[in-house]
Parts: C-alpha cells; sequence; structure tokens
C-alpha cells in the first residue's frame, strides 16, 4: 500500500511525466496516509493494549498475593528497590530466599526427627527463617513462623510438628505464586512507570 | 566519604570544629553491614546503596572484624545482625565499641524488651527490628555525627560540668545501682572536667583513630593504676604512658569507654548475682575475663566484692595464663620475660578489676557476664573486647584497666585460656575473684603460676600475680590446677577459712592465699621453681595482711563461693604448704615487697573485709576500692619489676630448693583451717 501510494506520489509531485492530475494525487494520497496511519494505530493500540494487559495480570497476581495475604508492605519495599540499574533485584532477592529457605527447612526436619526434641535449637533455627521470610514480605509464612516458635517456647512437641508441616504448606505455596508473578512479569516485559501497579 | 569528604580530605576525619558537613554528605558513608542471613545482607546491602552510602558487607562476625581491625579508618559506622552463629553480635558490638569505637547499630527480627535493653546497655548506637526499611537506615548517619560531635565537644569544652554531664549522658545509663553510678558519674565528671582542661589541643576535629593495642593498653592500665582511678585523668596517663603519638584525647576517649565498659560490667554484675562454675569457665574460655567477667562477675558482683577489677585481673590472669603456658617451658631466665608481658596484662586486668571495683563492683561484674558469654571464650580477642567492653561500659575511672585486660586477654594465646579456662574456670575464678580481695596473695598465686612461674616475678606479682594467677589459674586448670581447684569448689566455705588460715599463716611464714594458687599452677612443673618464687612473693603481700586480709579473703570467697573460694583455696593450701618450705627464700622476698604489698594488702583487706561482711551469695555490694587496691597492686607491679628482677635473682639461687616445695603432694584439700 505505502509503494503504490508513493509511486503515485512521485508521479504526481515528478512535473515531467503528465500521467496524473494533481487533484487525483492529493486525493490518493490523502487516502493512502489515512490507510496506513489507521493500519499503524490499529497495530500499535493491539501491541500496547496487549502490553497493557499483560502488565494487568500481573497486576492482578501481585494484587491477590497481597490480598490473600501471602505478601506484606516489605515486598513492596524491595519493589521500590529495583530501578534499571538492579532490574531484577526483587527476584534475585526471592531465589536467595529459596536457597537459604530450603537449607533452613531441612535443617529444621533433621532436627524434629531427633528425641527428645531440641527446642533451643529450634528456636535457633526458625528465627532465622522468620527473619529472611519477614525480609521478603512472606506474611503468611512470618506467621507461621512465629507459631511454631511459640510452640517451641512452651515445649509443645507436637504442635511443632503440626506447625512446621502447616508452614512448609504455606511456603510451598507461595513459592509457586511467586514463581507464576515472576512469569508473568517477564513476559510482560518492562513496565513503564505509569503501568507499574502499585 | 568521611564526614570532612566534602572540605577535601579523604580521611575519615570526624567534622570539624566548624562542623561544616560535606554537601553530599551522608552521600558516600562508609558502612560495613554484617549478616549471617544473605537474604537480609543482599536486601540491606541494596538498601544502603539506594542512601548512597559505600556498602561492604559482611557474612561472619569475625571477617567483619577483621575488616574493621585492618582499616580503622576506613568506616563510618557498622550494622550487624544480633544472632549470628559464629560470634553474637553483641560481642561483636562491644569488641568494636572498645578497639574502633564506631557507632554500631544492632538489627534483629527479634523485638523482645530485654534483648532491646541488652543492645543499649552494650552501647549500641541504635537497634532496628526486621524487616528493616530503607527509611530507617536513611537516617543512620545522624549516629555519626552525634558521635563525633560528642567527641569534639569533649575536647572543646573546659572542664565543664556541662562536659562531664554529655559523656555521661553518653554512657549506658542502663541499669547501674543508684550508688554506683553516683560514685561513677562524680569520678567521671571531675574526670572529665579536667580532661576537658586539659584539652587545650583539642581544636582538632580529627579523632585519630588510635589502635589500642595490647602493649598500648597495659601501658595506659599501668598509668591509671599508678594513679589511681580516682586520679586517672588523661593528661597524666598521657604523661605517664610516654607514647609519642598518643594524644590526650585519644587517652580521654579510651578511658571513657573503660569506664563506660566497667560501668557495664557493675551493672550487669548487679543483676547476676550468682556464682557460677561456669563464671570460672567463662573466664578460662577467654581472655578469662570475658567469660570469667560474665559469670564470674555477676557472681562477684552480687557480693559486691569482686570489682570489676577483679573480673578483669582474672580475665588478664586468664590471658596470662596462656602467656604462663608458653612460658611453663621457659627457663628461669625467661621468667622475667615472661612476667613483663604478663605483668602488663595483669596489671591491665587488675586495672580493670581495680576499676570495677571502685567504682561498683558489682556492677562491673554484671557487666562482665554479659560480655563472657562461652561462646565469646572462642576467641581472646573476643573476650578481650568483651572485657573492653565491659570495662567501658563500667564508667569507672577504672576504665583504663579494661582496656589493658582486654589487651590482655587478645594477647594471649585464646586457645589455650579457652580449653584450659573452660575447666578451671569455675576454680579460677574463685582465685581470681579472690584476687581483687587479696590482690597480692591471690593474683600472684594465680598468676604466678603460670606467669609468674616463667618469670619468677614473685615480689612484683604480688599485686599482678595474684591477678595473673588467678587467670592462669583457669588455664592452668585444666592441665593441672584443674585437679586443684575442684576441690576447692566443693567447699566454698571451707575455703574462705583456709584462706584465712593461709592467711594467718602466711601472717607467719607462708604465704597462703596466693602462693596456694600459684603452686597449683607450678603443677606444670616446669615453673616450679617458679611458682615457689611467686609464692613467695605472693604470700608476702598476703602476709602483710595476714590479719585483715583473712577475713576480707573469706569475704571474696563467699562472693563467689565455688569459684573464689576454691581458687583462693587452693593457693593459700599451696601457699601454706610451700610458704612453709619456702619461708626462708621468701621472706627475702617478703622484705623487698612487703612494704608495696602492704598498701595493697590494705585494700585488699578492706575488700575482703567486704566480702566477708557480704553472704555467701555475692550481692551487689559496695566493694571498697578492689579496684584500686588492684591498681595499687598493678601500679606496684609495675615498679616491682626491677624488685622481682631482684627476687628472681635470689630465687634462682635458692630456686632448686624451692621447687621442691611447690606443687608436690599439693591436695588442695589440705587447706589448713
Amino acid at each position: 500500500m505505502c509503494v503504490c501510494v508513493s509511486v503515485e506520489l512521485r508521479c504526481y509531485i515528478n512535473p515531467s511525466t503528465p500521467c496524473h492530475t494533481t487533484p487525483h494525487c492529493t486525493i490518493s494520497f490523502a487516502i493512502l496516509t489515512t490507510i496506513q496511519t489507521s493500519f499503524l494505530f490499529f497495530l500499535s493500540h493491539f501491541l500496547i493494549m496487549d502490553k497493557i494487559h499483560s502488565h494487568r495480570q500481573v497486576a492482578v497476581i501481585k494484587h491477590s498475593l497481597f490480598d490473600q495475604g501471602y505478601l506484606d508492605e516489605q515486598f513492596i519495599q524491595l519493589e521500590e528497590l529495583q530501578d534499571d540499574a538492579n532490574p531484577n533485584f526483587v527476584e534475585e532477592i526471592v531465589t536467595l530466599y529459596y536457597r537459604d529457605s530450603s537449607r533452613l527447612i531441612s535443617n529444621l526436619d533433621h532436627t524434629l526427627e531427633r528425641n527428645p526434641l531440641d527446642f533451643n535449637k529450634l528456636d535457633t533455627i526458625m528465627h532465622q527463617f522468620k527473619g529472611s521470610s519477614s525480609s521478603i514480605g512472606a506474611k503468611k509464612v512470618k506467621a507461621e513462623c512465629t507459631l511454631f516458635r511459640e510452640y517451641c517456647r512452651t515445649r509443645n512437641g507436637e504442635g511443632c510438628r503440626k506447625s512446621f508441616q502447616q508452614m512448609k504448606k504455606e511456603y510451598a505455596i507461595l513459592r509457586k505464586k511467586l514463581e507464576t508473578y515472576f512469569q508473568m512479569a517477564r513476559q510482560a516485559g518492562p513496565k513503564e512507570t505509569a503501568l507499574r501497579p502499585k | 566519604m568521611n564526614l570532612g569528604s566534602g572540605k577535601g580530605s579523604t580521611s575519615s576525619s570526624p567534622l570539624k570544629t566548624g562542623d561544616v558537613v560535606s554537601d553530599k554528605f551522608p552521600a558516600g558513608l562508609r558502612v560495613m553491614v554484617v549478616d549471617d542471613d544473605p537474604t537480609c545482607l543482599r536486601i540491606l546491602e541494596r538498601m544502603l546503596r539506594a542512601c548512597l552510602y559505600e556498602v561492604t558487607k559482611c557474612k561472619r562476625a569475625e571477617v567483619a572484624l577483621s575488616l574493621l581491625r585492618e582499616n580503622k579508618n576506613g568506616f563510618d559506622i557498622v550494622l550487624s545482625d544480633v544472632h549470628m552463629p559464629d560470634m553474637d553480635g553483641f560481642k561483636l558490638l562491644e569488641h568494636i565499641g572498645l578497639e574502633m569505637d564506631l557507632p554500631v547499630i544492632m538489627m534483629s527480627a527479634d523485638d523482645g524488651k530485654s534483648v532491646v535493653m541488652k543492645g543499649v546497655t552494650h552501647g549500641a548506637c541504635d537497634y532496628l527490628i526486621k524487616p528493616v526499611r530503607i527509611e530507617a537506615l536513611k537516617n543512620i548517619w545522624q549516629h555519626v555525627i552525634r558521635k563525633r560531635k560528642n567527641g569534639l565537644k569533649d575536647a572543646e569544652q573546659s572542664g565543664s560540668v556541662e562536659e562531664g554531664d554529655r559523656l555521661l549522658k553518653g554512657c549506658d545509663d542502663g541499669d547501674y545501682s543508684s550508688s554506683v553510678n553516683e560514685g561513677k558519674g562524680s569520678k567521671k565528671r571531675r574526670d572529665e572536667e579536667e580532661e576537658g582542661d586539659e584539652r587545650d589541643d583539642s581544636s582538632t576535629l580529627k579523632k585519630p583513630r588510635v589502635v589500642w593495642s595490647v602493649e598500648l593498653h597495659q601501658q595506659f592500665m599501668a598509668a591509671v593504676n599508678q594513679l589511681g582511678i580516682d586520679k586517672a585523668v588523661p593528661k597524666k596517663i598521657l604523661e605517664l604512658m610516654n607514647v609519642p603519638g598518643l594524644t590526650r584525647e585519644n587517652v580521654a576517649s579510651h578511658l571513657q569507654k573503660y569506664r563506660l565498659y566497667l560501668r557495664r560490667l557493675s551493672g550487669v554484675s548487679q543483676q547476676q548475682g550468682n556464682l557460677t562454675n561456669s563464671f570460672i569457665n567463662s573466664q578460662e574460655a577467654t581472655f578469662g575475663a570475658t567469660s570469667i567477667n560474665g559469670i564470674d562477675l555477676q557472681t562477684l558482683s552480687v557480693a559486691g566484692q569482686l570489682p570489676a577489677q577483679s573480673l578483669a585481673k582474672l580475665q588478664a590472669a586468664a590471658l596470662g595464663r596462656t602467656t604462663a603456658k608458653a612460658g611453663v617451658s621457659m627457663p628461669l631466665s625467661d621468667q622475667k620475660n615472661l612476667f613483663s608481658f604478663e605483668s602488663p596484662r595483669l596489671r591491665f586486668a587488675e586495672g580493670s578489676l581495680h576499676h570495677l571495683s571502685n567504682s561498683k563492683p558489682m556492677n562491673l561484674l554484671h557487666g562482665i557476664p554479659t560480655n563472657m558469654e562461652p561462646k565469646q571464650l572462642v576467641t581472646l580477642h573476643q573476650s578481650n573486647q568483651t572485657l573492653g567492653n565491659l570495662n567501658m561500659r563500667v564508667s569507672t575511672p577504672a576504665a583504663q584497666n579494661n582496656p589493658l585486660l582486654m589487651q590482655m586477654a587478645r594477647s594471649q594465646p585464646r586457645g589455650q585460656m579457652l580449653s584450659e579456662n573452660a575447666d578451671s574456670h569455675a576454680t579460677r575464678f574463685p582465685s581470681s575473684l579472690v584476687q581483687p580481695t587479696v590482690p597480692n596473695s591471690i593474683s600472684n598465686g594465680v598468676l604466678g603460676n603460670r606467669i609468674t612461674g616463667s618469670s619468677n616475678i614473685t615480689s612484683a606479682y604480688n599485686t599482678v600475680p595474684q591477678n595473673s594467677s588467678l587467670l592462669n589459674f583457669p588455664i592452668n586448670q585444666t592441665n593441672e590446677m584443674s585437679v586443684g581447684n575442684f576441690p576447692l569448689r566443693s567447699t566454698p566455705g571451707i575455703t574462705s577459712i583456709p584462706t584465712k588460715a593461709m592467711f594467718h599463716e602466711e601472717g607467719t611464714s607462708s604465704i597462703t592465699g596466693p602462693g596456694g594458687f600459684v603452686s597449683s599452677y607450678d603443677m606444670f612443673n616446669e615453673l616450679h621453681h617458679q611458682k615457689s618464687h611467686d609464692w613467695d612473693l605472693t604470700s608476702t603481700g598476703i602476709t602483710y595482711d595476714s590479719s585483715q586480709h583473712a577475713n576480707p579473703l573469706q569475704g571474696n570467697i563467699d562472693v563467689s563461693p565455688s569459684v573464689l573460694v576454691h581458687q583462693g583455696f587452693p593457693c593459700l593450701q599451696q601457699q601454706s604448704v610451700q610458704t612453709r618450705d619456702s619461708n626462708s627464700i621468701g621472706k627475702p622476698l617478703f622484705c623487698t615487697g612487703e612494704a608495696i604489698h602492704q598498701s595493697n594488702l590494705q585494700n585488699v583487706s578492706q575488700h575482703l573485709n567486704n566480702l566477708v561482711d557480704s553472704s555467701v551469695r555475692v550481692k551487689a555490694e559496695t566493694f571498697p576500692d578492689p579496684s584500686s587496691q588492684i591498681n595499687n597492686l598493678f601500679s606496684d607491679q609495675y615498679g616491682q619489676e626491677d624488685l622481682v628482677t631482684a627476687f628472681l635473682k635470689q630465687q634462682e639461687g635458692v630456686g632448686p630448693s624451692d621447687h621442691d616445695l611447690d606443687f608436690d603432694g599439693y591436695s588442695l584439700d589440705n587447706i589448713p583451717v
């Protein structure tokens, strides 16, 4: 379409070629331009909308994470630390957290297998786990850690075990959700400030 | 970037008197962040970078400490987590405060009141609850400015009460008994004022970070002891120390730290009045002071008898022990060397102990316990610092002592001490505890065993050895003393009695108190001859006040029932045994040390008396300046080196015979009552 338009325009513009009359050229040109613009408009609109849609999706996921209590304010703090110089900061932190927490969880598993239970050690490990969970804003996990520590304090072995199982569940759920979240975020591409959900 | 970076200076100088801060400040603030949690560490680093600070992160406290030490002026502020696997955050805090005088902010997910209070008492500038928000980090620069300003102000102002007040405010106002605080406070004010007056050249805002090495601290402690806690003012200390390049400000700030440490110790000691074996063990572990301080101090503090000084001494002794051990294999000729090495330490310990006692016997103890956790034993440094911190905390004039102790602790091979201490800790502690009260005798005994053994500075040791012996005792305990010590422990009451008896015996001819210890140490055998020497010296000291001290000894023993008693007990026993035999030898020694020791003994007796008065449970009673006594002892020792030399010469001649006297067949239980 553009080629035709340009050819036509050239014909019109070129005085040497008396192929068409000016009025005709102008009209054709105008039509072509309009068509082109429309085309481009729709194309870009489509792309933008798609992007917006993706980002919106990400936002939706994120909001749900907050609404359902999986994440808290601290996560937002982390996101605010992310910028052009640190484009994947949040994901980097979460990855560090996964690594560290896996180690702590297996440590807890081993310690819970002992008999009799070493509550002090359990408490120490859980304190650490709670600290890092709170650093990334893992709200539900953190709450379960608090409960676990309370059971440690009251030397309630059964309570500890139950709480630990629950905590592992919450941890697994959060991890899954975060993975989905990051995947979507990566697909949506770099967010512009305007699109950044708050 | 330093505060003064804006002005073009690249050194980490404090704000200049004009307080002209760089326009870029606080950007470029050099922060060291320590946290074992990698997630938190990374987040903090990112946050601090976002605040435009220069960040150095460390996963481990040891690494952080070595970095800080290597680069004393390379950092402006430290952020540390409380719960770390390799070193307790508070311990690190103390170390930093003592060695580098940097502001430290503690962080933890734990927001319990007790933990936060602990941060305050240990001297943290601030306490942040995790998860830390960036807003909280944006303002940490204020602590840097505040610290520098306070330092400058002290320098600038001349002896105004305000200055003293300001300094006082700077100290931990935590939990010291009012009496102690008042005592310390008044002393502090006076000193502060004097410091202010003397600091006419304090105009330089820059407070160069002086590395208070062990030697330097020992000199500091010696000077303080010589002057006496009450009279220890930076100017005089500086003159006595005669270290080129050292400024009054350096001394003053160090003195302040020491006082804070002592105050903290006394505060802690007040809280903990239980003498436990752990105390002893703790002693042994580190520095002697650290662990001991923590536990023993508490006990001591309870008794109110054991001033921080004693603890410090103990620590020093513990430190000395490590040295002593090394010296065990040393020939007599090397003894002197050891002695000199030890004595500075001892002095430190004594000084610190002294200070502690002066200001607040009990508090000191308390302060020490905090520092001295068994873990601390792990490293001498830790112990040293702890001790130092303890001393620092206690705002007693004896602040000086602590640094020495700490240094001493540091210098001591930790490993030895720690392991040894652990075992004989309990036993040793009593001896160390006893030291304050019967500074000469006990310390001599304890220290003497190890340290003195090698150095034969028995005479001089009266003051020092006692302490050292106590300290050494723990160290040696694992090896040898333990045997002796243990028996003692079992019978606190008995120990007191024996102590007394020993004393009396000493009065007659035997050096009961310290000697006993010494002998136990001598078990090492290598130091046998040395010990006997030490013994004599120690006994000399003891004899002086035998009657008077006997009671005090008891008191002391009571103070740290388990620890002191035991330690003192063995010493006493041994001494009595040895002294009898070595009376001839010791007598000449006595003469030399007599004059010196008597003054000390007097002090000791006072303390002992106090101890006696207190119940077995150490209560935080005002302990009549054991620290002063200790100081005296130290100073005496300081000046006793010559004596020691002379004595050693004597001993060498007499030596062989003395050796036999020592340890053989010592049964610590055979304390003549």
